[in-house]
């Protein structure tokens, strides 16, 4: 544990799966960017682990920060596909921030497999259009980017704004990927004994 | 998925309910959700159609303490139990750390009983899961009914590695904390041992 508390900062994500970006001068168009750059492996996803340092949080923070300003949103999730919150930015007021990352995880594999039935192979942008908040979902491979925004800001701002830090966010979880393996071998939780476990049912 | 967050030491694992359309998954949930201290739980969403079956899921975040400093937060899924919602349960099957069975003891929904766990482990293996590997418990719901199916005969039908069984009656709240310890338990101790 002192370990780690030296190491700082650290997040351990199990299956999350991103393939490396090219450092391209030209964005591909959308389906190409998910269908070569992001396909899921859903085998390895289920069982290997994800970890991200402490640098590598703080750089998503900033990204995900950044992004929130260049959107002028009211609030931006990065978000697992399986609906963990893993970062966000912005104002959550009382926004019940479990549950939201837990339905848009819900809603993105709800949509993927619509998109599948019509021979998509995957929607990479969801759109959900209200009377004064809106929200944009961009899929990274195994995350969300997910961007709630007001009259403020419009949904071609969003979307611009969200494709680049799209590539800043799948970047650096893949930076993280390279690392995970020598987090996973220091985990703390190989410590835990039944007692531990047992004292939380007492 | 299990997700350790060290910034705000936490720990979330993700549990499914599993089981046949109407054996009690949401009845589970919703006992849960009523017993627990305010500042234990999150909302209860539940997406459900206008007779209140089960529609894509139920949710509810749980938090059960600390362990070793970590607050360890349980997220309570169910799954839709009708035989045509399929294609919702194989997503909510996604990131699963651990499952619950729950069977209904009635005779007549034998067949249904062993359909959905056919079912659970065609679905576990689409997402690339085997059961036999994974955090397990099987819960015997409606032993309060007149026409259930004696337990030994439920159990040797329906226990598929020597997980632990559990009788229950959900709507009493019989055997649910039970069932959830002992599937949070293995959970945990899968974490240990990766």
């Amino acid at each position: 544990m002192l370990e780690y508390r030296h190491c700082g900062v650290v997040f351990l994500i199990r299956g999350l799966q991103v393939s490396r970006l090219p450092k391209l001068s030209v964005y591909p168009s959308n389906r190409s960017y998910h269908k070569y750059r992001f396909a899921p492996r859903e085998y390895e996803m289920a069982h290997s682990p994800f970890i991200i340092q402490e640098a590598q949080f703080q750089k998503l923070k900033t990204v995900l920060a950044r992004l929130c300003v260049e959107c002028a949103a009211r609030v931006v999730f990065l978000v697992d596909r399986d609906g963990q919150t893993i970062a966000f930015h912005g104002d959550i007021g009382d926004m019940d921030t479990t549950s939201f990352s837990s339905l848009a995880a819900g809603n993105v594999a709800a949509t993927s497999s619509m998109a599948k039935l019509i021979g998509e192979d995957v929607f990479p942008a969801v759109f959900h259009e209200g009377e004064r908040e809106s929200i944009f979902i961009s899929v990274i491979g195994r995350s969300l980017l997910v961007v709630v925004f007001d009259e403020r800001s419009t949904l071609g701002l969003v979307k611009l704004r969200t494709k680049r830090a799209s590539f800043e966010v799948a970047d650096i979880l893949n930076e993280a990927a390279s690392m995970s393996s020598f987090a996973a071998s220091n985990s703390v939780f190989s410590e835990i004994t039944d007692e531990d476990i047992d004292s939380l049912f007492s | 998925m299990t997700f350790i967050n060290y910034a705000s030491r936490e720990i979330n694992c993700k549990i499914v309910y599993y089981g046949p359309g109407l054996c009690g998954k949401t009845t589970n949930l919703q006992y849960i959700y009523d017993s627990t201290a305010p500042q234990a739980k999150g909302k209860l969403i539940s997406l459900a159609t206008e007779t209140d079956r089960t529609l894509f899921f139920d949710f509810m975040p749980l938090e059960l303490g600390t362990v070793r400093g970590f607050k360890t937060r349980f997220h309570l899924y169910t799954v839709p139990g009708q035989v045509y919602y399929d294609a919702s349960r194989k997503l909510i099957l996604k990131g699963v750390d651990g499952v619950v069975f729950v069977a209904d003891s009635q005779e007549e929904r034998m067949d249904a009983n062993i359909e959905s766990l056919y079912n659970l482990e065609e679905n576990l293996d689409t997402q690339g899961y085997e059961l036999s590997k994974l955090p397990y418990v099987l819960q015997l719901n409606k032993r309060d009914l007149p026409n259930v199916v004696p337990l030994d005969d439920l159990t040797y039908e329906l226990q598929k590695k020597g997980e632990p069984v559990f009788e229950a009656v959900a709507t009493a709240g019989t055997g649910v904390f039970d069932t959830l310890k002992a599937v949070a338990k293995q959970v945990l101790t899968e974490l240990r041992k990766s």
